[in-house]
């Protein structure tokens, strides 16, 4: 019942794709002509189609480069080894007979091609979304009558059935559900390789479900290996595995781990062709130089996470006893906004703002716990690095803006937690401060004793002192104390 | 949760979460975080196991709700047995009317079915279904009503159930042993998972079983409640509509039906039923329900229900014909929320249009079709006839959808908007409207979640559900509960049940919302209900309030709520109690660390799996550490010892046995295993091996078969080797992975491999068992028999089977002149001499009966042959081939068939000197 994650091709499996291609690009054509949007000579369709063909302005460049490789391939034919070149192959023109009417040629060399050189094939969403009220379009109020209906079908049938006369009994019955509006459902293959992967699967998704990591675990490591499976269409599986059994079991990498490597091994440098006829889709499964892939996303999500989370902080991320997590993920990000597809990708500019408010966060809070114990130099340098952070946040949040107009995020509450970033610098240190600050120094003397000796040290003081702090919040109230304005001077000294 | 939090995405694209994925997340800043001082992190999906545990559904309390068979009388199912009270549906005989084949499938699932069922003693077969003449007036063809456009004849009428290619194969339980009829159902969910022809799936199906709230317009004046009603299809052909009240008086108690179902008679299949939903911001329901036949679109009214004897006054609004659009069969209808009399529909090729139920009018005519708000989304690329219809978020917009297309209608200001183009990986699978804002689209691929309120639709947040994207019968089912109800801190629960024609399995999503802010819940819950195997064709929830359900005393209580669903092509429907599993999930934590336990998955393709299966030990086999190699010879002294112990005794049984030779039933079969207790450890694999060998030779002339290595290690490796020694290395050379215990767990598997396959079996009861089986035969079948060998020569080619079976006769016939009672006294006396063992070599040549022979079995057999081809007449009868058949090892038969083989070519010979 679960999705297999291999791509299932046989040749019943073939032969049903095709005549189905077949008999839609023919209803279409019908369809088409009676409406009568088609030319009289039938060369080319309807506007959706000449939409997605290529643009007026390339045509010219297009007909010269073709009429130079006909020539060419003319000329190897005589030569006798015209089919031999793969170069001059180009699949739109391997019969010289049906050159006259390139559009009829075009359905007979791959209707499947052909029904999708209609419609786009996008990367983000398996449907391709239009969301916009304003885009819409007159309604059609005409309705379809039965009996118009009937021609498109039955011209379409003799069409398509006139060049499948050979077709299997089964893959005409299945051809007769599909034309009277039934669904076929396709079994898999019997063959026992299919068989062995659609139970390995079944019982992976059933484990995950059931919550037995363990068992999924296996499943999963024996499924990735075998041939033909593709990881990328699994990680999400392999990632939620991971997850629940990279705690408790050692020896096993963490998904985090596990993202970056296939984050390193696939890359999103290719480009996506939309003239190729895929199996398998690529919103959740690849990347393209127009598209990141999911699982670069989610790997710089999740090291975000790790980067925040206090728990599980072991001694090899430690670098001089200071959290390098952040700091490193922010390097990988400034690198990778360099090249597309990231520098375009309006989440990449949204999870590197994040990080600039998570370091605003913890500089500011930190400020704020130990504002006393700082002179007044240092003050200014821990001040001027939360400035510094909210500005970058700002900035990314403007590129985020600017790279994808269609990128939503809550603005106000992130503008908000900035504000109230700022107004902690700004916050003068009463009694409660002051006692706050006199525990903490308590709890951690040789923390704030040697960040005090050492100015440059600040950014790099040690997360543990204001972890403590967190629980102290309620406790002091200091949630309530944000209606101070960040524009009081008082606190500078 | 506040000031406008949503989770940060793309537009169009939305949070789009997954298993595992839970990207898009918000941060909480340290200030914020003190009010909920837990999360740093709002994620799109929930990581928090806590929160995860309380949403893991299981489903309890199966029980009959409604049983159509009773109501109707016309019965689409048969009683199978007595059994079938606790059974129902699970228990489906079927029977092919086609003559090619002969089989007869009983299927019976689950352990609990299996149990009851008496697999000895009385047989539950019965070959033909008890047949009843059929009142139904589906069959009639009728003047007035257009042929459906189906060129084929409906499933239903053909009555002969999909179980044709999915239960292939006579699955017949005459044992009660567990590893028997494990693997009989296992070879069934085997043949249920990989259906071997491509199913053809109506989509048009929609619904035969609804509920819903009726208010009715005296109820409303007289200020009284809505009341529940369940409205389903029923008959022979699915024509009768039949509707009945919902006693959800007390919350403790299931619901059941309340006092009588109105039936009606519609002559023509339901293939789909609405109860209108109106507003929330109304606060009432709607007193009418809509059913779509094949041909034609009737509206019920309910004009009165009488609380107290719980009877319903019903109106039918009469027939809308198809031919009041354009001719195509209606396949969806809604209703306006907000006007309760107006409606609109949508036909096969997407043609819509608007409809009123007028007051006043003729008694049959009161629905009426506008002439100009019509239209049409009919897509020449579009094939399937599913199609659905919901209102929008406005009063004035309608949204159609069709398997790749989703528009939104503005049908005032007369505009659309293509939303959705699903023409490329996936196709839309289900589009449910919850309320004036939330709409869920389950497409092959994802369960999204849409906002259709504001400027823009928004997609919210969708979850990559992973379930099969070929699979077309796919439906959903949305219930919203408040979270409050759940006891928990959201504000409101989006349960998105996804169900299956073809699968039983339930997907359950829950999605959950906090003012603007959706996010989804982790990991989906899997819901498998007892005794389903096919797919479901209707899943419905009862509106009841969320009950808790306590499942021992000190258990926890549990949030859930009832669902009614039906089996395709079944016509019980049953109810199930939907709940968290909060209380399940640690004890099946506990159990049983030590080997993969599927015990807690609990599911059909795992339960019919053989135990040996699903106890596999996590671990690879070791021997022990207090191990001494200077000890080795002992302990195989001790073995051949222990070995020549356990086959002497079963000598003596054997020899017992055929004392009574009319009672001979077959050869009886044993292994190494079964002998001894096997050896702790073997280090040195060819001094295990020449063990085993010469007490092979020993005891080969006590007509004892032995199953050769080289069958076992063509079946591994594929290679004939006829050395255990040699077998040994090469499977390490495949199993070497460079870990410091390889060689001990080769060792070990090798053992045990070799411990518990090489079969032994004496043969000296075959002759006897041929002769029985000859004298049992009928003179016909004898004289068959007796003719078998006359043929001459160049028959011997054709039928490997009469070859085999002709050369094993004349193998046994061999033995029979051989068979002494003296020779079991001889091994008797002969093993206490058998001390100590000699030096390998020095024991094979002196064991050997006759000199000189590399293979002793196959070369004593060549003597038999001869004397047998001498002795015995040509027309002695070949009956071992029957029983061969039914022999229960394989590897003797294997091992008798290579030396049938050999076998052959001697005898062949021989003939040709004669």
């Amino acid at each position: 019942m679960f999705e297999l994650p291999a791509v299932q091709n046989s040749k019943r499996i073939r032969t049903i794709r095709k005549l189905r291609y077949q008999y839609i690009n023919a209803l279409h054509r019908e369809h088409a002509k009676t409406q009568g949007q088609i030319n009289a000579d039938g060369t080319l369709p309807t506007p959706e189609n000449s939409a997605a063909e290529e643009t007026s302005d390339v045509d010219a460049d297009r007909a010269s480069t073709l009429i130079r490789k006909r020539r060419k391939r003319r000329s190897l034919s005589i030569l006798g080894c015209a089919d031999s070149d793969s170069e001059l192959s180009d699949t739109e023109l391997q019969d010289p007979d049906a050159q006259d009417d390139p559009h009829r040629h075009h359905f007979q060399q791959d209707s499947e091609k052909a029904f999708y050189a209609r419609h786009e094939k996008p990367q983000e969403t398996f449907e391709s979304w239009n969301t916009d009220r304003r885009n819409a379009v007159p309604m059609i109020s005409r309705t379809i009558s039965y009996a118009d209906c009937k021609h498109i079908e039955r011209s379409a049938h003799r069409r398509t059935i006139a060049r499948n006369t050979h077709i299997s009994q089964a893959a005409h019955l299945q051809y007769s559900a599909i034309r009277s509006g039934q669904e076929v459902f396709m079994p898999p293959s019997f063959g026992y390789h299919s068989v062995h992967y659609h139970q390995l699967s079944e019982l992976l998704h059933l484990s995950i479900l059931s919550r037995n990591w363990e068992n999924a675990y296996r499943c999963f490591s024996v499924l990735i290996r075998l041939p033909g499976i593709d990881v990328r269409s699994l990680w999400g599986a392999g990632v939620a595995i991971l997850d629940a059994l990279s705690q408790s079991k050692k020896g096993i990498a963490t998904s985090t781990d596990f993202l970056g490597w296939l984050s390193s091994i696939y890359t999103s440098r290719s480009n996506f062709n939309h003239s190729m006829n895929l199996s398998l889709d690529p919103v959740f499964r690849s990347g393209s130089k127009t598209h990141t892939a999911k699982f670069v996303i989610s790997w710089l999500w999740e090291t975000l996470f790790d980067a925040c989370s206090d728990i599980n902080l072991s001694q090899t991320k430690m670098y001089d006893g200071i959290d390098s997590r952040l700091p490193k993920l922010m390097e990988k990000l400034s690198e990778m906004i360099l090249a597309p597809p990231y520098m375009e990708d309006p989440e990449v500019w949204f999870i590197y703002a994040v990080c600039h408010l998570v370091c605003a966060d913890k500089f500011s809070e930190r400020f704020c716990n130990q504002g006393d114990g700082f002179s007044g130099l240092e003050k200014d340098i821990a001040r001027n690095q939360v400035v510094q952070h909210i500005t970058n946040t700002q900035n990314c949040l403007k590129k985020c803006m600017v790279k994808g107009a269609d990128f939503n995020y809550p603005e106000r509450f992130l503008q908000e937690q900035l504000a109230s970033f700022e107004k902690r610098l700004y916050f003068d240190g009463n009694a409660d401060q002051s006692q706050m600050e006199a525990k903490s120094s308590e709890d951690n003397t040789s923390d704030s004793s040697s960040s005090n000796l050492d100015t440059q040290e600040l950014p790099a003081a040690d997360l543990s002192s204001f972890i403590n702090e967190d629980e102290d919040e309620d406790y002091f109230g200091r949630s309530e104390r944000v209606h101070f304005g960040f524009d009081s001077d008082e606190s500078s000294s | 949760m506040d000031r406008g939090q949503f989770l940060p995405s793309k537009k169009n694209v939305g949070a789009q979460l997954g298993l595992g994925i839970r990207n898009s997340a918000l941060y909480v800043a340290s200030t914020d975080r003190s009010q909920q001082a837990d999360t740093k992190w709002i994620f799109g999906a929930a990581k928090n196991s806590a929160t995860n545990d309380s949403f893991l559904l299981i489903v309890t309390g199966k029980e009959k709700f409604l049983d159509n068979n009773s109501g109707t009388g016309s019965s689409r199912d048969t009683k199978v047995n007595s059994d079938w009270e606790h059974t129902g549906d699970d228990l489906l005989l079927s029977s092919t009317s086609d003559s090619e084949s002969e089989s007869i499938t009983v299927y019976g699932t689950g352990s609990k079915a299996r149990d009851e069922l008496p697999l000895e003693g009385t047989d539950p077969l019965k070959l033909f279904r008890d047949v009843r003449l059929l009142p139904d007036s589906g069959y009639e063809t009728r003047v007035d009503s257009p042929v459906t456009p189906l060129t084929f004849c409906p499933g239903q009428i053909l009555s002969v159930s999909d179980a044709l290619g999915e239960y292939g194969g006579v699955e017949r339980g005459g044992d009660r042993n567990l590893s028997e009829s494990a693997s009989f159902s296992e070879k069934g969910s085997f043949n249920r998972n990989f259906k071997l022809q491509p199913q053809i799936v109506d989509p048009t199906d929609v619904c035969d079983i609804i509920t819903g709230m009726i208010h009715t317009t005296s109820g409303l004046r007289m200020n009284s409640d809505a009341h529940q009603i369940v409205a389903y299809a029923s008959g022979e052909t699915q024509s009768i509509i039949n509707f009945s009240l919902v006693d959800t008086m007390d919350a403790n108690r299931p619901s059941k039906c309340a006092g009588e179902v109105w039936s009606y008679d519609l002559q023509s299949k339901i293939k789909n039923i609405v109860v209108p939903e109106f507003s929330p911001i109304l606060n009432r329901a709607a007193d009418v329900i809509a059913v779509l036949t094949e041909n034609s679109l009737q509206v019920f009214k309910v004009k009165f229900i009488e609380r107290s004897s719980s009877t319903l006054s019903i109106e039918n609004l009469g027939p809308c014909k198809f031919s009041n659009l354009e001719d195509f069969a209606f396949v969806d209808i809604a209703f306006n929320p907000w006007d309760f009399n107006e409606f609109a529909v949508i036909d096969t090729k997407g043609n819509w249009t608007l409809g009123n139920i007028v007051k006043k009018g003729p008694r049959h005519f009161r629905l009426r079709l506008s002439g100009n708000k019509r239209g049409s989304i009919y897509d020449p690329e579009e094939l399937s006839s599913w199609h659905k219809i919901a209102w929008g978020a406005e009063y004035s917009s309608l949204l159609l959808v069709s398997r790749s297309r989703l528009i939104e209608l503005n049908f005032r200001r007369r505009l659309q908007l293509d939303v959705i183009e699903a023409k490329s990986w996936s196709s839309l699978r289900d589009f449910t409207r919850v309320d004036d804002q939330i709409a869920v689209l389950t497409t092959s691929k994802e369960i999204i979640l849409i906002d259709l309120k504001g400027n823009d639709i928004k997609r919210l947040v969708s979850w990559k559900h992973s379930l099969d994207p070929e699979d077309v019968s796919i439906k959903a089912f949305v219930r919203t509960v408040s979270g409050a109800q759940w006891s928990c801190q959201y504000e409101r629960l989006f349960f998105v049940f996804v169900y299956s024609g073809l699968k039983p399995g339930i997907l359950v999503h829950v999605f959950f919302q906090n003012g603007l802010l959706f996010q989804s819940i982790g990991v989906p819950s899997l819901l498998q209900i007892d005794g389903i195997l096919s797919g479901l064709s209707c899943l419905a929830s009862l509106q009841t309030p969320v009950e808790f359900h306590q499942e021992a005393a000190n258990a926890p209580q549990t949030p859930g709520f009832e669902c009614l669903f039906r089996e395709i092509g079944g016509s019980m429907i049953w109810r199930v109690v939907v709940h968290s599993a909060r209380s399940h999930l640690h004890p099946t934590k506990a159990q049983n660390k030590n080997s993969v336990d599927f015990g807690g998955l609990d599911s059909p393709p795992v339960r019919n799996v053989n135990k040996d299966f699903i106890d596999l030990p996590l671990s690879l086999p070791s021997a022990g550490k207090d191990y001494d190699a200077s000890n080795e010879e002992s302990l195989f002294q001790q073995y051949g010892y222990d070995l020549s112990d356990g086959m002497n005794k079963h000598l003596v049984e054997w020899a017992k046995d055929l004392e009574n030779p009319q009672e001979v039933r077959g050869p009886k079969c044993y292994s190494f295993a079964g002998l001894a207790e096997p050896i702790s450890k073997v280090e040195n694999m060819e001094e295990f091996g020449s063990l085993l060998e010469q007490f092979k030779i020993h005891y080969q002339d006590q007509e004892i078969s032995f199953t050769d290595l080289t069958t076992l290690s063509s079946l591994i490796i594929q290679e004939n080797v006829a050395e255990l020694g040699i077998l040994y290395n090469k499977l390490l050379q495949c199993w070497s992975f460079g870990f410091p215990d390889d060689k001990d767990t080769t060792s070990e598997v090798l053992k045990s491999i070799i411990l518990k396959n090489t079969g032994i079996c004496s043969v000296a009861p075959l002759p006897f068992v041929a002769k029985n089986a000859y004298n049992e035969l009928s003179d016909s079948h004898r004289e068959i028999i007796n003719s078998w060998d006359d043929v001459s020569d160049e028959t011997e080619t054709i039928i490997p089977l009469s070859e085999i079976s002709r050369n094993t006769h004349t193998q046994e016939d061999s033995n029979f002149p051989s068979v002494r009672a003296s020779q079991q006294n001889l091994s008797k006396s002969r093993n206490p001499k058998k001390k100590a063992l000699p030096p390998p070599r020095a024991l094979q040549a002196a064991s050997q009966p006759v000199p000189g022979r590399s293979h002793p079995s196959m070369s004593q057999q060549q003597t038999y042959s001869q004397d047998a081809s001498n002795i015995l007449p040509n027309t002695m009868a070949p009956a071992f081939s029957l029983i061969s058949a039914s022999q229960p090892v394989p590897t003797l038969s294997d091992s008798q068939t290579q030396n049938s083989q050999r076998h052959r070519k001697k005898k062949k010979r021989v003939k040709g000197f004669g």
